[in-house]
């Protein structure tokens, strides 16, 4: 279990204490939610580059050269 | 003629695995604010969390960025408004590709710098942040920018630095400096 440090910044005063059941359970949750974002922003990620690379093998096709497909797609 | 002064008001090194770092009591003599940090997170993977703050134990919908992130070549700006979450946690991100983690280079930190402006004010409050993080020593770094705006009207009296997930690891250092502007 990780502990939780305070600083009284007037007095200089410095806190050290466990965690609460209710902090821990607070953070398990929010660790949950980042996975999950973690996760959408990955998937959005590769999808944005699937699509990109499907952009560019249809302008390939279309008869683009690569000069051509770089500067409209980068 | 009084020249601008800037003062530690605190600095911590850990001296274990702590899930967050809280400067309480801030005084409210000082115009302007500096956190300072070098952190790293024990979560699995490589820049596996966002290292988060939030002002005066703020939990609410206050909170509001646009921050850039660029790792290697590419680069992307991202728009949070208050009712988005940081982790589940309404916050502001630091270090947005992640902290540098379990999975990046044993005793690689995380640089920080977050710069808060008028921080008594009783109006909101904005403030900048930038970071510079290891994604892979053989491949590239990154980096973020954060603006950031807080719509808190109390002044600033704590500041509590927590990550996504996971805890900070020892010897990540806390540094808050307090700037007067004469």
């Amino acid at each position: 279990m990780a502990d939780v440090l305070i600083v009284d910044c007037t007095t200089g005063e410095v806190t050290t204490r466990p965690q609460t059941a209710e902090e821990i359970a607070a953070q398990e949750a929010a660790a949950q939610t980042a996975q999950a974002q973690a996760d959408a922003k990955a998937k959005a990620e590769a999808d944005a580059q699937a699509a990109k690379s499907s952009a560019i093998s249809k302008l390939a096709k279309l008869g683009l050269t690569d000069e051509e497909i770089a500067a409209l797609v980068g | 003629m009084a020249s601008a002064t800037m003062t530690l008001i605190s600095s911590q090194t850990l001296g274990g695995t702590t899930a967050s770092v809280t400067f309480s009591s801030i005084p409210t003599s000082y115009n302007d604010l500096k956190l300072v940090m070098s952190s790293r997170n024990d979560g699995a993977g490589a820049l596996a969390n966002f290292g988060i703050i939030q002002f005066n134990a703020d939990t609410g919908t206050s909170y509001s960025c646009t921050y850039v992130e660029g790792i290697g070549a590419s680069a992307t700006s991202t728009r949070t408004n208050t009712t988005s979450t940081i982790g589940g946690n309404h916050a502001f991100p630091f270090s947005v590709n992640g902290i540098d983690s379990a999975g990046n280079t044993a005793s690689v930190f995380s640089s920080n710098e977050i710069y808060i402006p008028n921080y008594t004010s009783a109006t909101q409050k904005p403030f900048i942040s930038t970071d510079g993080t290891e994604q892979n020593a053989t491949t590239s770094n990154a980096l973020g920018v954060i603006s950031g705006l807080w719509s808190g009207t109390s002044a600033i009296n704590s500041i509590k630095i927590f990550a996504s997930a996971g805890n900070f690891v020892q010897y990540s250092n806390f540094y808050l400096y307090g700037i007067k502007n004469s």
